[in-house]
């Protein structure tokens, strides 16, 4: 019992282990598994992202140059990252603010 | 009680046991008896049984006892003897339909499902929502007219198997060695590294593949003779791989070629810097080696049905696209005035140096303009310029054509057209200023004169280059249409039945890859009409496993391979081959760039 | 004529608030005293055997990692070690030990989240929040190493995606270090404290000669002075470890928490030992062809004995992936504890065992999902 004292007055002056969010956002770490974007310059609608994805979270529209992307099915993996030859998939290191519905974001190719 | 066939692959020793009903108990008394631990039972469904595994484990190995279960009949359970077992039984019970009789704890079929709600089992077919899984022919293949299998050869080269990938070719392309000198490679426009500017060169692998095995001989079988008679009029790519194809289905084919070597366009459109015709003889009698093809030279067909009375129980007509169009101006009869047909024959076929002055002029902007052009400038001319009606932008002529041109002397003027030719020597040709107007029919923009606007200027020979229209005998009694070309359905049936038609003679004049695609699908065409089942179409195997290459960083980097050539001012004094093809270390570096977009792991 | 006794039956779960994950137990009981208990498990319904079937054989890696929360690094490696046996994939030596370093750091995760529920469970809150907070620790190093709180996702066949370089392995020195002072902290709690030796001496009996019959695994069986551990066979890295399973002979409560105590240390101690251990060289040598044969292949979870049966047929797709999870062993060995004890011993020795329902039931696929 004693030695449980000493952890509680330890415990009642020092902060708490928490952080306010969102008032303070802490530092994110190197290697996030934050947002995932498409840079659609670079893409060539090949498909391999798609082929990968274990839940099925992309679709590719090579006739009208789209790519679907459904963030709340994707879990974060990387693979299509690793996949891409053109490079054109990127993590962003910032966490995804959560939404009301579960959309589908839209990647276009400028004319 | 035999081991099992199949090795298991485990981290601790594994030995199974099959068995039947009546002598389980003795064996799981046995392993009673041993003190063996319970682990697990595994079941799967072959079809009409179950096959039911028990898993034990005895002194860290893993023991197995397999039991092949009907699927009505209710099995034994085993909770007599080992009273833990109820928990895998009950599973077992619940996803294949399966009862045990005997157990101790039963839930009857309700420890995983709940009622009401209708719940799949394990049994096969697996259903449900897959996620999907594309096969996919990679863009170089998709391109081709043919279909050309270009991912799995160049995968064939990189493991250093030239002669698969020889015969990879052939399954749809009878002739690689010359599509790897003159096709002009929609496949490398279709190849995704095109983006940062370093196709894989494919139409040179194709080239090393089958220059490096120059004493081949496929063993490919001849099918069976089926007794019907197929004749071939025309020898060009287009009649060669129809006859070939057919051949190795097992007819009896005949080919009736008018001059007197095989070849067509191959043979007297192509100089012989950019085509040896030793190496285009030398490929078109192995084909023809191989399916037993007769053939006629110097013989002309002029009419159809003799031949049907003979005996041939269909015809392929590929009579190619041979006569040049006229410029249809003044004095276009002079002397000086070359057919590049006429210039092109003489120097490549027959081997003749014409003497054509000093100063040449070409009319037209394709790859036979360019051609003659190169020629000239092997003939001896200093100077040869090319008059093209539009701009450098809508030439048909292909880039590397081009490239070569400017490099060996050719210049070039656009926005020019021929209006009149005064006769004499030197000739003078006196050519009409233009500027573009609106699109015309194919896309390109129409060139409009300048009114009273002329260039006049002297030269020792004039070559048309300006296209080549189809001419079909009268005799053939086909159906034709208003520009002369013949009138061919989708399966390359003409009119009459029994007749069937490709190549240039129907589309005009196309590329090699195009006449070779059309012979291999009229083949295809008559097979069917003589009661075969055609060729196979192109498709993907699904058995094989193709891996993404394992250093994808590395080969992201690497740079291409350029391929040596004879420098201009060597190569512009004689016919030798220009291009000098890939080194044995050169294509496998090349082939080892390909990113393997018909991947499937 | 003889009495006729009139039993309680009462349901234990499946929601309440001592046991982690949903599980019910029904208890026969004579006044206070249990006569006899009719477990029921069932609640906890995924599709993944059926869907490792729907998947091709790459995927199912990201399906069986998520098999479980808690122990989620080494259902991937014993999936990916299945399929490499089958195709003969050789795995590079430095990924064995990566391999090796996040499955002893899940299983320290692991102890310390048992260490918090138990002390809940014997009333002591406060040592739960401490607990776990210092378990905070250990997921982010997890977050450090690759970018997620829980599943780190880092297996594939033929070796690990993501290298560990020296910064990284510094910053896992200098936080296990502080894990280690924070645990010895907290053992004089558990092994002194007069409130945790009543609650738990003598508790849930699993006598030596019945525990292999009743096919208990784990520290379960541990406990009861048998040696039983998957990790002596060497799989992976753990045969240039020099490792030895850590028993008790108390064959009770108490015993199979000293087990798992000792356990955390052991795992510290393993981890430190391949940080020296540890080559260079490459991280990845792929499969060359799709798996065709049958595999058995068993490791050692923190609760005990995880058992994989794979089988491929020559393409993409598997023919059949069964998993059999260490929990479900244990159910039988914790009827057979509990009978003869009273009401209010229920939570210690339900919790002695480390029950993980969402482990145990991972089969039936419900129509009507995307």
């Amino acid at each position: 019992m004693p030695k449980m004292l000493k952890e509680v007055l330890k415990n009642l002056f020092s902060p708490p282990a928490t952080v306010n969010y969102p008032t303070v956002v802490p530092e994110p770490v190197l290697g996030l598994r934050g947002k995932i974007t498409w840079d659609m310059e670079r893409c060539d609608q090949c498909q391999d992202c798609e082929r990968v994805c274990p839940p099925g979270a992309i679709k590719v529209f090579p006739d009208e140059k789209k790519i679907e992307y459904s963030p709340f099915k994707c879990m974060y993996c990387h693979l299509c990252i690793e996949n891409c030859m053109q490079e054109a998939i990127k993590a962003e290191r910032v966490y995804r603010a959560p939404e009301y519905e579960k959309g589908v974001d839209i990647f276009q190719v400028e004319e | 009680m035999a081991d099992t066939k199949m090795e298991i692959a485990s981290n601790s020793p594994v030995s199974e046991f099959t068995s039947s009903l009546g002598e389980m108990f003795i064996k799981l008394n046995e392993f009673k008896g041993a003190d063996a631990r319970f682990i697990t039972i595994t079941a799967l469904d072959l079809g009409e049984e179950i096959e039911v595994i028990y898993h034990f484990e005895k002194d860290f190995g893993v023991v197995g006892l397999k039991i092949k279960a009907k699927k009505d009949k209710p099995l034994p359970s085993i909770t007599s003897i080992y009273p833990v077992a109820f928990i895998a039984e009950n599973e077992v019970q619940d996803l294949f339909n399966l009862k045990f009789s005997g157990l101790n704890v039963d839930f009857g079929g309700k420890m995983l499902h709940i009622e009401g709600i209708e719940q799949d089992t394990l049994l096969k077919p697996a259903e449900g929502p897959e996620p999907p899984i594309m096969r996919f022919f990679g863009k170089c293949r998709e391109e081709c007219p043919s279909n050309v299998n270009a991912p799995k050869y160049i995968r064939q080269i990189s493991m250093g198997d030239a002669a698969g990938a020889y015969d990879t070719v052939i399954e749809q392309a009878p002739l690689p060695a010359c599509l790897g000198r003159v096709c002009f490679a929609p496949c490398q426009e279709g190849c995704r590294q095109e983006m940062n500017e370093e196709p894989i060169q494919i139409r040179l692998l194709k080239r090393y593949c089958s220059d490096s095995i120059p004493n081949y001989k496929r063993k490919v079988k001849r099918a069976k003779s089926t007794g019907k008679k197929v004749a071939v009029v025309g020898g060009g790519p287009s009649g060669v791989s129809a006859a070939f194809y057919l051949g190795m289905l097992g007819h009896e084919v005949t080919v009736y070629e008018k001059t007197d070597r095989c070849g067509g366009a191959m043979l007297w459109g192509i100089p012989k810097y950019r085509l040896p015709k030793n190496i285009l003889g030398s490929e078109i009698t192995a084909r023809f080696g191989e399916a037993k093809v007769t053939l006629k030279e110097g013989t002309e067909v002029k009419e159809l049905k003799p031949l049907l009375d003979e005996g041939f129980d269909a015809i392929y007509v590929a009579i190619g696209a041979m006569e040049s169009f006229k410029l249809q101006i003044e004095g276009e009869e002079s002397e000086g005035v070359w057919d590049c047909k006429d210039l092109l024959e003489k120097v490549n076929v027959y081997d003749e140096i014409p003497n054509l002055g000093d100063r040449v002029a070409i009319v037209g902007g394709g790859n036979s303009a360019i051609d003659s052009g190169r020629v000239a400038k092997r003939l001896g001319a200093s100077e040869v310029v090319l008059y093209y009606r539009r701009t450098e932008r809508e030439m048909p002529a292909s880039a590397h054509e081009i490239r070569g041109a400017v490099e060996e002397g050719v210049s070039f003027e656009y926005l020019v057209s021929p209006l009149k030719i005064i006769p004499g020597k030197p000739l003078q040709l006196v050519l009409q200023n233009m500027e573009l107007g609106e699109p015309d029919a194919s896309g390109r923009r129409r060139p409009m004169p300048i009114e009273g606007s002329t260039t006049t200027v002297e030269v020792d020979s004039i070559m048309k280059a300006i296209g080549h229209a189809v001419v079909v005998p009268e005799g053939f009694g086909i159906g034709l249409d208003r520009r002369g070309r013949i009138v061919a359905s989708e399966d390359y049936e003409t009119d009459v039945e029994g007749i069937f038609a490709g190549g240039d003679s129907v589309f005009g004049p196309k590329s090699v890859i195009e006449a070779l695609r059309d012979g291999r699908k009229a083949a295809s065409a008559i097979n069917k009409f003589l009661g075969g089942e055609g060729l196979p179409e192109p498709s993907i195997d699904m058995g094989e496993y193709v891996g993404r290459p394992e250093n994808l960083d590395e080969i992201k980097r690497m740079e291409h391979v350029q391929v040596r050539e004879i420098s201009p001012e060597v190569r512009a004094a004689n016919f030798d081959e220009v291009e000098l093809g890939f080194s044995d270390a050169e294509a496998l570096r090349e082939s080892s760039r390909c990113w393997r977009c018909d991947w499937n792991e | 004529m003889s009495e006729v006794k009139e039993y309680t039956v009462f349901p234990f779960g499946p929601q309440h608030p001592v046991l982690p994950e949903p599980l019910q137990l029904r208890f026969v009981v004579d006044e206070e005293e249990i006569v006899d208990v009719i477990p029921q498990i069932g609640y906890v319904h995924r599709g993944i055997e059926r869907a490792c079937e729907l998947n091709d054989y790459r995927r199912n890696i990201y399906i069986t990692e998520r098999i479980c929360g808690i122990c989620n690094v080494i259902h991937g490696t014993t999936y990916c070690e299945s399929i490499e046996m089958i195709t003969d994939a050789e795995v590079p030596p430095r990924a064995k030990y990566l391999r090796v370093i996040w499955s002893e750091l899940a299983r320290l995760q692991s102890h310390l989240l048992w260490l918090g529920l138990f002390a809940d469970a014997i009333g002591f809150e406060s040592l739960f929040m401490q607990i776990w907070r210092d378990r905070e620790i250990i997921l982010g190093l997890h977050e450090k190493t690759s970018g997620h709180r829980i599943h780190l996702s880092l297996n594939t066949i033929g070796g690990v995606r993501k290298d560990m370089d020296e910064h990284l392995i510094n910053e896992y020195k200098k936080d296990l270090a502080l894990v280690r002072t924070k645990v010895d902290a907290i053992a004089p709690v558990f092994y002194t404290d007069k409130a945790v030796q009543d609650k738990t001496v003598g508790k849930g009996i699993l006598p030596k000669s019945k525990a292999v019959f009743l096919g208990a695994v784990g520290p379960t069986i541990r406990g009861s002075g048998i040696k039983q551990d998957m990790r002596m066979t060497g799989y992976e890295a753990y045969g240039e470890l020099d490792f030895e399973p850590v028993t008790y002979d108390g064959e009770d409560a108490n015993a199979r928490m000293h087990v798992r105590f000792d356990e955390v240390y052991q795992s510290l101690d393993l981890i430190d030992k391949a940080f020296k251990q540890m080559p260079e060289g490459p991280l990845l040598h792929k499969n060359t062809d799709f798996p065709n044969g049958i595999s058995i292949n068993r490791t050692e979870q923190p609760r005990g004995e995880v058992f994989y049966y794979v089988e491929g047929n020559g393409t993409n797709k598997l023919q059949r992936v069964r998993v059999r999870t260490p929990t479900i062993p244990n159910i039988p060995p914790l009827v057979s504890m509990l009978i003869g004890h009273e009401i209010s011993d229920i939570p210690t020795i339900v919790h002695s065992i480390d029950p993980c329902m969402s482990c145990t039931e991972r089969i039936t696929y419900i129509k009507g999902g995307e």
